[in-house]
């Protein structure tokens, strides 16, 4: 009995999530400088032991994303490019997106929970 | 190999001897694969058993213990009750879970036997644990609403653990005459799913104005005020103008009786005569948390909130609506997010895994009419003796469709994701 609109949130919340990636572009990316000069000392160890970290974090994603990657009303975070996650997570942090219970998630989390969960979602595949 | 007592009595029954051979090999053979059992599979268990299972890749040996060979969630019942959802949507298979580690036994947990670590099953099996998981969710307190009893549920459903009784209460809406009364009687505090009475008025509402539009909702309330109050009377006067009457206590003067037989319910301002109705009673933790003398003078069961155990058995963690969770509200998103901290601290416990600060999330979700959803949510972190809020925060009235509309995909989504994390 699912109305046909069912289709249409997701849909606009991408737009959602564009529109604001576009308006801050500058804010993105040096975003990106700063994660790419650290990513240049960490090393592999290093590396795993964030996607481990990610990982525990990631519990509180899953109850709402998918972790197959598939999206329905709830766009999917799994394969994001870690650019993306991190600037729309401290967009929430912020304020700058206004979903409720994203913003109250996102505030709870440092700047280096979310690089965690932005590494171990960029590493999971879309089953 | 020498048996004592204890384990020659597994000798007893042929399932009872495999549990009593893995129960006793990592003695024998010094390759210690604790074991956990977790009693009840819905939201807090089943997540529980499937995120220990998952972590510790085989090193731990994890039991299920669930009667129902398919759950059938709560949370979204009501949908399915008003028509947005088929009866099989809400419906979960344990085949994933079996297939992912976790050792699925349909049987019911009658006692836990505290000492000897061990829980008894009602086929006689006894299953042994190092730690044990309690998940029982709520029973009821029938006879706290005076007339009613599991008999007369079979009358006015409490239909408050899904099943058949969701689908007895749908059929007997759709069955009302016309014009006819639905009675509703919520529960008292504390109770699964504050939202979840009003939600149910809503959406059996949205039922009757299609299909019954001058019949009459009347809600006896138990309280004087409830979840999300503002947003729920809005709605219903917004979608369903004339339909609803609540009455608090202080205006019908209390419950004075139920009968099935008449279809009477009888309060100190009136006596009201349903066509259909639902009476959801008082509650209390899951029998098997009672039987296992885990609970308080409440009938809840305290826990200690950086790792949700119990407060009278280290070696036993309750979680979800048995628990007293504090500022966390009894509900699905809960258990669930409990259910990680406990898998977690079990962990950490049994092989040394690495922990983290515990976080407690909850967001509940409810359908008003057709794309009007609301939603209340929290943040929450564990205190010293209780689980504390730190932000919070609810839906507006007065919000635009556009918004609403939005929350109700949004639950839709949330749906499709906590009922993969639960049965993956």
């Amino acid at each position: 009995m699912l109305d046909i609109t069912v289709l249409l949130p997701s849909y606009m919340r991408w737009l959602e999530y564009w529109v604001f990636l576009v308006s801050r572009t500058i804010f993105a990316a040096a975003l990106l400088i700063g994660f790419a000069s650290s990513k240049a000392v960490a090393n592999k160890d290093r590396n795993e032991e964030k996607i481990a970290f990610g990982e525990y974090l990631s519990g509180e994603c899953v109850t709402c994303h998918l972790i197959s990657g598939t999206s329905k009303g709830i766009p999917s975070i799994v394969g994001l490019e870690i650019k993306t996650f991190v600037s729309v997570m401290h967009a929430y942090k912020a304020r700058k997106l206004d979903n409720k219970v994203m913003t109250t998630i996102a505030s709870a989390l440092s700047d280096e929970e979310i690089e965690a969960l932005a590494i171990y979602f960029a590493s999971v595949k879309p089953r | 190999m020498k048996f004592s007592r204890r384990q020659f009595s597994f000798l007893t029954g042929a399932s009872a001897l495999t549990l009593g051979l893995s129960a006793n090999a990592p003695a024998v053979f010094g390759a210690a694969r604790p074991n956990v059992v977790v009693i009840g599979g819905g939201a807090g268990g089943a997540t529980a058993a499937r995120y220990i299972a998952k972590d510790s890749k085989g090193a731990i040996h994890v039991t299920l213990i669930e009667p129902s060979k398919r759950y059938y969630t709560c949370f979204f019942s009501n949908l399915y009750i008003g028509g947005f959802r088929d009866y099989a949507s809400i419906g979960h298979s344990y085949a994933t879970l079996a297939t992912q580690g976790v050792n699925v036994v349909h049987d019911w947990a009658v006692s836990v036997d505290r000492a000897k670590k061990e829980v008894v099953l009602g086929s006689g099996a006894r299953v042994p644990y190092d730690r044990l998981i309690v998940s029982p969710g709520i029973d009821l307190k029938y006879e706290s609403v005076p007339g009613y009893s599991v008999a007369a549920a079979g009358v006015f459903p409490h239909a408050w653990k899904s099943g058949t009784q969701a689908q007895l209460l749908k059929a007997r809406v759709e069955a009302m005459k016309e014009g006819g009364n639905f009675v509703m009687i919520p529960p008292p505090n504390p109770f699964r799913c504050p939202p979840g009475p009003y939600e149910r008025v809503s959406m059996i509402a949205h039922l009757l104005k299609q299909k019954n539009p001058k019949a009459k909702i009347i809600v006896l309330d138990q309280k004087e005020k409830f979840s999300k109050q503002g947003l729920f009377q809005e709605g219903w006067e917004k979608h369903y103008p004339g339909m609803i009457e609540w009455h608090p206590p202080s205006v019908h003067g209390g419950i004075k009786n139920v009968n099935a037989q008449t279809m009477e319910i009888e309060t100190d301002l009136d006596t009201f005569k349903a066509d259909a109705g639902s009476v959801v009673p008082a509650q209390m933790a899951g029998n098997i948390a009672q039987v296992a003398g885990l609970t308080n003078e409440k009938g809840w069961c305290s826990i200690i909130p950086a790792t949700m155990q119990s407060k009278v058995d280290e070696n036993i963690h309750v979680i979800g609506d048995a628990s007293v969770a504090s500022a966390m509200p009894k509900s699905g998103f809960a258990a669930n997010s409990q259910a990680k901290v406990c898998a977690m601290a079990v962990r950490g416990a049994l092989t040394g895994a690495k922990t983290f600060a515990p976080r407690f999330a909850n967001t509940c979700w409810s359908l008003i009419a057709t794309n009007d959803g609301v939603k209340v949510g929290a943040k929450y972190k564990a205190g010293e003796t209780k689980i504390e809020a730190t932000e919070k925060f609810i839906s507006k009235t007065g919000e635009k469709a556009s918004l609403r509309k939005q929350t109700y995909m949004e639950s839709e989504g949330w749906y499709a994701g906590i009922t993969a994390d639960i049965f993956g």
